[in-house]
């Protein structure tokens, strides 16, 4: 990519780890992406807006096949997803995500959630999990409720245990699919933190957001989707100061 | 975040009591709009007539109560030969042991306010009150040779007592309504302390048997060899309470452990080794079934080891050839240890890519499949062998209040796995599985349970091969928990739907696979929310028990409808079938109504945390 920056902060961005190549995607007759392609570097932040509609939550479905593409390709970390459910299993052991609603599970406590899929899924003892486990709560401010059940912490607590255990599956990608959108505004700032102190632990990370403020301080580079399609894709001073597109400069008018 | 507005000191501003007392309540409750206080009165004078009737009924001169006393062991357990009630008795102690350690480690009750239990005591005397002044006292009554005026002093005494005892024990613990002090299972064990006083003092009429060989009523307390092993049975439970209410911090995880092992063993110890004395031979022990089980855990335990080390296809592949091999043993005659060990190493295979863990928990898996060999083995074996315990006219030991337990006990511990398996491959992806799961469902579900009952014991035994027999009292727990299965997994699987997608998603997103997150996420979270449904089942389960007379099995109400009323010896009973009846809805009730009760606790328990 030729208008992404090298660095930013301490990072230094490494191999491409995501390719999306003419990934096309219909529900029924609906034609959600129609065509999108684009590369993900090592420890890039990658942040993804747009309209609602516009395919942005569909793309990031399908880097870890929670959405099947039904024509163009997608490599994650050199392995193809295909409907090889190896291939599957392994991507997703890859790839974290973080959804807009949580998805926390209600009849676990805040560290059986995190260390469930560590055990089950990586085979780590369980004393070895719940260290872990423990060390990402202190990471994310709150290894105080670690034996509280998800129903008793507050939206913006409960995003942060879902970011946790993400982490607990040392993932080399993290998707964020509107981690804030369900969120308090007061609650917004202490998950945007956690964020951003991953971004610049080096983490790869494709966030869909509707913060701009985010996008401004943290992205690498910004996608902007509409249609189904990148409209417009940049660094964010080029992108917030400078627009190309007449949409993205519609949208921009129309948010900022 | 924590400070308080302070209401500044003025008069106005002070909050004022809202109405209360007597009149406001009924004006509320009653009498609010003038369509409400017909209904009220119209109720009113129903359920006045209903009680009266009641009491009449239970209180005439007529009534013989003593149908009930005098038949009381052949209610619970039919002719189970007296000289070895002992295993009963042994039964119902481990049971009641059990019971008492598992309220303890769950903390299973919680506490209440000294303002609900006086308030629960007074509205029993209210009632009995109530029942005193209505009572049609005039009329000829005196079913146990007590006048009716004492009749009438008896009931409305306590009534007056139990009242004032209530409302006292309110007023002096204080009246405090968020003040939960009070222990329930405190409340419980007292009420089941005073029951048990009951049993060593209120007189009933029971048959005594005079020197030259006549049976007579004497009037006296419930004799020794009922009143003796109660109390040691009561002792028993509340020695155990205690002890584990108060060691609950350090027995922690291992308890738990232990106490659910106790009762997956219990069940099958109590039914088939110590109520059934089976006639084993030991030789054939021996020589056959432990050299088949040794066999069976080695080689199967070789097996599954490989197939976890090779997680992934080929592992899939030998289990569905196990599987295949398992039904194909059905085909021919092999013996019953045989097919069924097979069919469980086919699961188990099936499962070891996914469970089979690596180290401590390959381990675990190994050891599980051990045992799983173990348990058919021990279940075959006990269930090939001729029950010893001699009844007359022969057949099963098992009839009375007993068969009903264990016919209700075992086909919900049977049903309740077969109908979640069927829940969720009636929900599953694969069309295959949820055809014949559909199919099943609506099978069962569309013919009535007499019919499945009529099925097992006419038709099971010709389709069987020769050889093999299946008692009646197996036959009907058979039917029962097939039909049962069908309604538990239609309640599951509404439990199933209950679950957001997301949660799906989350688990898939983590790597989980989908058997993992049927175990770890959706089924914890789709049973929780369909206890309702599974206790009403479990409730209408107990209640259906009662269909096994059809087949010729002496259940509890059979014996109350059926056996009773027939008596010409020794005591003439024929045509008495009202009393029994009456009582046998009493035990039914109390059975039911405890399960609902518990069922409500573990409801709000097992809500902690959620929402």
């Amino acid at each position: 990519m030729s208008d992404s920056k090298e660095t930013r902060g301490e990072r230094t961005l490494g191999d491409p780890i995501v390719i999306t190549d003419g990934v096309k995607k219909w529900f029924g007759d609906f034609q959600a992406l129609k065509g999108v392609t684009a590369t993900v570097r090592e420890r890039e932040v990658v942040v993804i807006i747009g309209p609602s509609g516009s395919g942005k939550s569909t793309y990031i479905r399908c880097i870890n096949r929670l959405e099947a593409h039904q024509e163009g390709s997608i490599i994650v970390d050199g392995t193809e997803l295909t409907n090889d459910i190896k291939n599957v299993e392994k991507i997703r052991s890859e790839v974290g995500m973080v959804f807009q609603q949580f998805n926390l599970f209600p009849h676990l406590t805040v560290l059986d959630n995190i260390t469930l899929a560590p055990q089950w899924v990586r085979k780590e003892p369980k004393a070895e999990a719940e260290e872990n486990a423990m060390a990402l709560l202190e990471r994310v401010g709150i290894p105080d409720q670690a034996l509280k059940f998800p129903g008793q912490l507050s939206g913006g607590q409960q995003q942060r245990v879902a970011i946790a255990r993400s982490l607990a599956m040392k993932p080399k990608i993290m998707l964020f699919d509107e981690p804030t959108s369900a969120l308090d505004p007061e609650m917004i700032k202490e998950v945007l933190d956690v964020m951003q102190e991953l971004a610049h632990s080096g983490m790869t990370m494709m966030v869909v957001t509707h913060e701009m403020g985010f996008a401004r301080e943290v992205a690498d580079r910004v996608f902007f989707f509409d249609y189904g399609t990148i409209v417009e894709e940049g660094t964010p001073e080029h992108f917030f100061t400078n627009p190309q597109h007449d949409r993205t400069k519609l949208f921009l008018s129309q948010i900022l | 975040m924590t400070h308080k507005i302070e209401l500044p000191d003025i008069p106005e501003y002070a909050p004022e009591p809202p109405p209360h007392g007597p009149k406001v309540w009924l004006q509320k409750n009653l009498f609010s709009t003038p369509a409400s206080s017909v209904l009220s009165v119209v109720f009113i004078i129903i359920a006045i007539g209903g009680l009266r009737g009641m009491l009449g009924f239970i209180f005439d001169a007529a009534r013989r109560w003593e149908a009930v006393t005098f038949n009381v062991r052949l209610l619970m357990v039919r002719a189970y030969p007296e000289e070895q009630l002992t295993r009963v008795w042994l039964a119902v102690a481990v049971a009641a042991v059990l019971i008492a350690a598992t309220f303890a480690l769950y903390q299973v009750t919680g506490r209440t306010s000294p303002r609900k239990v006086g308030n629960a005591v007074s509205t029993v005397g209210g009632f009995l009150i109530t029942a005193g002044l209505l009572g049609p006292w005039g009329v000829s009554f005196s079913p146990f040779g007590i006048e009716s005026g004492t009749t009438f002093a008896i009931v409305f005494g306590t009534g007056v007592v139990l009242f004032a005892g209530g409302q006292g024990f309110r007023r002096g613990m204080g009246k405090r309504e968020k003040d939960e002090r009070l222990p329930v299972m405190g409340v419980v064990l007292v009420m089941l302390g005073l029951v048990l006083v009951g049993l060593w003092t209120i007189s009933l009429p029971w048959p005594t048997r005079l020197a030259d060989g006549t049976q007579v009523s004497i009037t006296q307390p419930i004799a020794m060899s009922t009143r003796i092993p109660w109390t040691i049975i009561f002792a028993l439970s509340i020695v155990t309470y205690l002890l584990v209410a108060m060691f609950r911090k350090q027995l922690g995880g291992i308890g738990k452990k232990l106490l659910m092992s106790a009762w997956a063993l219990s069940f099958p110890v109590l039914f088939l080794v110590v109520l059934r004395d089976p006639g084993l031979d030991m030789g054939r022990v021996f020589t056959w079934y432990v050299p088949v089980a040794i066999g069976f855990i080695l080689i199967g335990g070789f097996i599954l080891n490989f197939v976890a080390e090779s997680r992934g296809e080929l592992g899939r592949v030998i289990g569905a050839v196990l599987l295949i091999a398992a039904f194909a043993g059905f085909l021919f005659s092999l013996e019953f240890i045989v097919r069924w060990s097979l069919v469980a190493l086919a699961l188990f295979a099936l499962a070891a890519p996914t469970f089979g863990g690596k180290g401590a928990g390959r381990r675990a898996f190994l050891g599980a499949w051990a045992a799983t060999v173990v348990v058919i083995t021990f279940f075959i074996m006990l269930l090939a062998a001729p029950s010893t315990i001699e009844v007359p006219g022969g057949g099963s030991p098992f009839g009375g209040l007993l068969l009903t337990i264990l016919l209700s006990t075992v086909a919900i511990v049977l049903s309740l796995p077969l109908g979640i398996v069927l829940a969720l491959g009636r929900s599953s992806r694969l069309p295959i599985f949820r055809l014949m799961c559909t199919a099943y469902i609506e099978l069962i579900r569309g013919v009535p349970l007499i019919t499945w009952l009529i099925v097992g014991f006419i038709m099971l035994p010709v389709a069987l091969p020769e050889g093999i027999e299946i008692g009646g009292v197996a036959r009907a727990i058979g039917a029962m928990s097939m039909f049962s299965a069908a309604y538990l997994a239609e309640n599951v699987r509404g439990g199933l739907q209950s679950i957001p997608k997301g949660q799906y998603e989350a688990a898939q997103a983590m790597g989980l696979t989908i058997m993992q997150t049927t175990v770890f996420i959706v089924l914890p979270q789709a049973l929780r929310a369909v206890i309702p449904a599974l206790v009403g089942q479990v409730i209408a389960l107990f209640k259906d028990t009662s269909l096994v007379t059809i087949v010729g099995l002496f259940d509890f109400l059979h014996i109350a409808r059926a056996v009773i009323p027939g008596q010409a010896q020794p005591f003439n009973f024929i045509g008495v079938f009202r009393e029994p009846l009456l009582f046998a809805a009493l035990v039914y009730w109390m059975f039911t109504f405890t399960f609902s009760r518990i069922s409500l606790r573990l409801e709000r328990r097992l809500g902690v945390g959620e929402r």
